[in-house]
């Protein structure tokens, strides 16, 4: 058996031991088991392969010189991510995305009541390989404020607990439940424009 | 008694499953016979469904060459403490 081979075998918890003693395969080891979870965050946050490409750099880079602060209190993955998207919101910020202010504030929590709201037709799985729901989609997630967008894609697709991403981004539980029903909100406004227009046109 | 306004607050901690016992029975009760709450419900449960699915169903392998460059800048940083 190969060195690299043993490698992939070995518990992360043993790689990380062995990568803080200077064992560089072993850290090397650990980049390739977690380089696409960190480049496909890098992708959905910064919308772009070039970014994604750079974030995943300084995040690795950054993981080598802190791994001697890690002390394993979670898990490894989620103290890349914390790294990840410290990263992540210096890039927003280099490009002048709002972090935390929404661009159209007018979306149905701050409508007056009662509110008229239809519910969306047919199945959602139906809708999921529509070339313009997707479109939009894409659209109105990348249309969130930076942290909100991080904080719903931690949380709704990467499937982070409340907890573990109040510690990720040192923001309170509260906080974080308020930004992920905030996006929700946002993202159902954006998305009812789809399939509200359905109904008019009576496709269902 | 629980009003729109606050069953619309609480949707994303009751879809969440992070509601006490007392509340999540009137919410239902409100949910039970107010077709718009119940819309907004569902509607919201559906964005949720759709956004991570569509997410879930786009994921990319790192690039050869990206993966290469990776390795390369953190070997390079070996000697150097």
């Amino acid at each position: 058996m190969k060195k690299s081979d043993a490698l992939a075998v070995i518990k992360e918890h043993d790689l990380i031991e062995r990568a803080k003693n200077q064992d560089h395969a072993a850290f090397e080891e650990l980049v390739k088991r977690n380089q696409a979870r960190i480049y496909n965050l890098g992708l959905k946050l910064l919308g772009n392969k070039e970014d994604a490409a750079d974030l995943l750099q300084e995040t690795f880079i950054n993981a080598y010189y802190a791994l001697p602060k890690f002390e394993g209190k979670s898990a490894f993955s989620t103290w890349l991510y914390k790294i990840a998207t410290n990263n992540a919101f210096m890039k927003m910020r280099k490009k002048k995305i709002p972090l935390v202010r929404f661009d159209s504030q007018s979306f149905s929590e701050d409508k007056k009541y009662p509110l008229e709201i239809s519910d969306w037709s047919g199945n959602p799985k139906a809708h999921l390989h529509n070339q313009e729901l997707k479109m939009l989609i894409e659209k109105s997630v990348d249309a969130l404020p930076g942290k909100y967008k991080t904080i719903f894609v931690l949380h709704d697709i990467e499937g982070f607990s409340t907890e573990e991403i109040s510690k990720m981004l040192g923001l309170s539980v509260p906080a974080v439940k308020s930004r992920i029903h905030r996006s929700r909100m946002f993202l159902r406004d954006k998305l009812s424009q789809y399939f509200q227009q359905r109904v008019e046109i009576g496709t269902r | 008694m629980i009003t729109c306004k606050k069953c619309l607050e609480l949707i994303s901690v009751y879809i969440d499953n992070d509601l006490d016992k007392s509340i999540i029975e009137n919410l239902e009760k409100h949910l039970a016979q107010c077709k718009n709450c119940m819309a907004m419900l569902h509607t919201v449960e559906k964005t949720i469904f759709l956004s991570s699915r569509y997410y879930k169903n786009k994921s990319y392998k790192v690039p050869k060459r990206v993966s290469a460059r990776l390795l390369y800048q953190v070997r390079i940083r070996y000697k150097k403490p």
